[in-house]
């Protein structure tokens, strides 16, 4: 199961390689072409690369590989909304409201999502509502203030719960995710660097939640893709002071 | 460095513009000059493709020494690749430039976006000639993530698609994990998402 934003990470990747890709085939000269292929190479983020390796590899078609549907009626409209408020994308109106075509956009992307690169698309369930209501009781107990901050996060608390009650990997770039559910759901975070790392990899940090329900116990793999593995929270990342 | 090392990588980029085909031997070049290993690597195992004679099982064992007798400094790697490219055109001149000289930072940068052209140009085309570029494109990938053995891997499954053995390349891939049309499929859709942007007036997504 992997966040929407590292689905967008790979195609952040194709997207700035562009200007290099046209000054070389259109063999620009110009003063403009290149200042532009300068700051698309500068503006390559390494988490970018990883994510796209990742993927490459673990979304093979047919291995279970998912966005959970509140990224097609929540997060994605959330970057097409702020794409068309930062002026880089014109929607053309035909007729319906600006959200319609918004979310519009977005389903048609999504769907291009699970056909190009092999990621599906999962329904909640009960299950995984009844998993979150547990991860936030567990959270109950590091007191009020804390417990507003879980809150805060439910959605994406949400998707933990979804990995645990199913037992998938889950793989994000939110470090802040992993840091918040840190001790509690989340361990293993800040000791990846010593440990074994099956990535070779320093931009990609795996780390476990567990979770005890009734009498049993859920697990799934975490996946942090991230520029760094040794990862240091601080205070302001964590939800439930120690 | 020319030698016969050097005319297989030439053969991976056929077909493609004069400058992408002038980074990918720059770049080429300053690995095999650096590495001799690897080198020795590539012109055995393009030759024993010729005669139709490849173990994969010895390759991939005699990728794995390549790898561990390689020490990676990126400082060192950056500094030789910045000097390469100065010497060539406009577009190429401008990489060193783009980011702080002789830094690690610089190379891994410039090897992820290599990736994306790679990975726009490969998908352009049909049949092996798309197959070979994605590849290829999967090598810088691996270098800039961290993993030098898959850079290997795909290195060989390039040369080994490039001379019409998609089994041999299929074969190889399976010992890092890797799918061969999963992968190329996988490029490519990332390219065809980008499109789909791209056609909207969108050019770059924010975080």
């Amino acid at each position: 199961m992997v966040d929407t934003n590292v689905v967008l990470d790979v195609v952040r990747l194709v997207l700035v390689a562009k200007p290099l890709y046209e000054a070389m085939m259109k063999d620009l000269k110009d003063v403009e072409a290149l200042r532009q292929v300068a700051s698309a190479v500068d503006g390559i983020n390494r988490r970018w690369v990883a994510s796209f390796l990742f993927l490459s590899y673990k979304c093979m078609r047919g291995s279970g590989c998912f966005v959970v549907d509140f990224a097609r009626r929540i997060e994605l409209p959330r970057v097409f909304t702020k794409l068309l408020l930062g002026g880089a994308l014109s929607v053309g109106r035909g007729g319906g409201s600006l959200l319609d075509e918004v979310v519009g956009l977005a389903e048609r992307w999504l769907s291009m999502v699970g056909s190009s690169l092999g990621v599906g698309v999962l329904s909640l369930c009960y299950g995984d509502f009844e998993v979150a209501r547990e991860v936030v009781k567990a959270y109950g107990s590091c007191g009020a203030r804390s417990l507003a901050r879980v809150l805060d996060n439910a959605i994406d608390i949400l998707l933990v719960a979804t990995a645990l009650n199913r037992g998938y990997g889950f793989v994000t770039t939110d470090r802040r995710l992993v840091c918040g559910l840190g001790n509690r759901i989340v361990t293993g975070v800040g000791q990846v660097s010593g440990g074994y790392v099956p990535w070779g990899s320093d931009l990609v940090c795996p780390a476990d939640a567990r979770l005890s329900v009734g009498g049993g116990g859920l697990s799934a793999k975490i996946y942090l893709i991230h520029e760094q593995c040794n990862l240091q929270c601080s205070e302001g990342e964590r939800w439930c002071l120690q | 460095m020319f030698g016969v090392s050097q005319l297989v990588v030439e053969r991976l980029v056929e077909g493609v513009s004069g400058e992408v085909r002038e980074l990918v031997l720059a770049l080429y070049d300053v690995f095999a000059s650096t590495y001799k290993k690897l080198y020795n690597l590539v012109e055995s195992f393009d030759g024993d493709l010729s005669r139709g004679i490849v173990d994969v099982d010895e390759y991939y064992r005699e990728a794995e020494d390549v790898v561990r007798s390689m020490y990676l400094d990126a400082y060192y790697l950056a500094g030789r690749l910045n000097e390469a490219l100065v010497r060539h055109p406009e577009p190429l001149k401008v990489l060193p430039g783009a980011a702080p000289t002789q830094s690690p930072d610089a190379l891994y940068k410039l090897l992820g976006v290599l990736a994306g052209v790679l990975f726009r140009i490969a998908c352009g085309f049909e049949g092996s000639r798309r197959g070979v570029l994605v590849l290829l494109g999967y090598t810088y990938l691996g270098l800039a993530g961290g993993r030098p053995l898959d850079a290997v891997v795909f290195t060989l499954a390039s040369i080994a698609l490039a001379r019409a053995r998609g089994d041999v390349a299929a074969e190889l891939l399976k010992r890092v994990d890797v799918d061969l049309e999963g992968v190329i499929n996988f490029a490519c859709g990332a390219v065809e998402l980008a499109k789909f942007l791209e056609d909207r007036g969108i050019s770059s997504i924010p975080e």
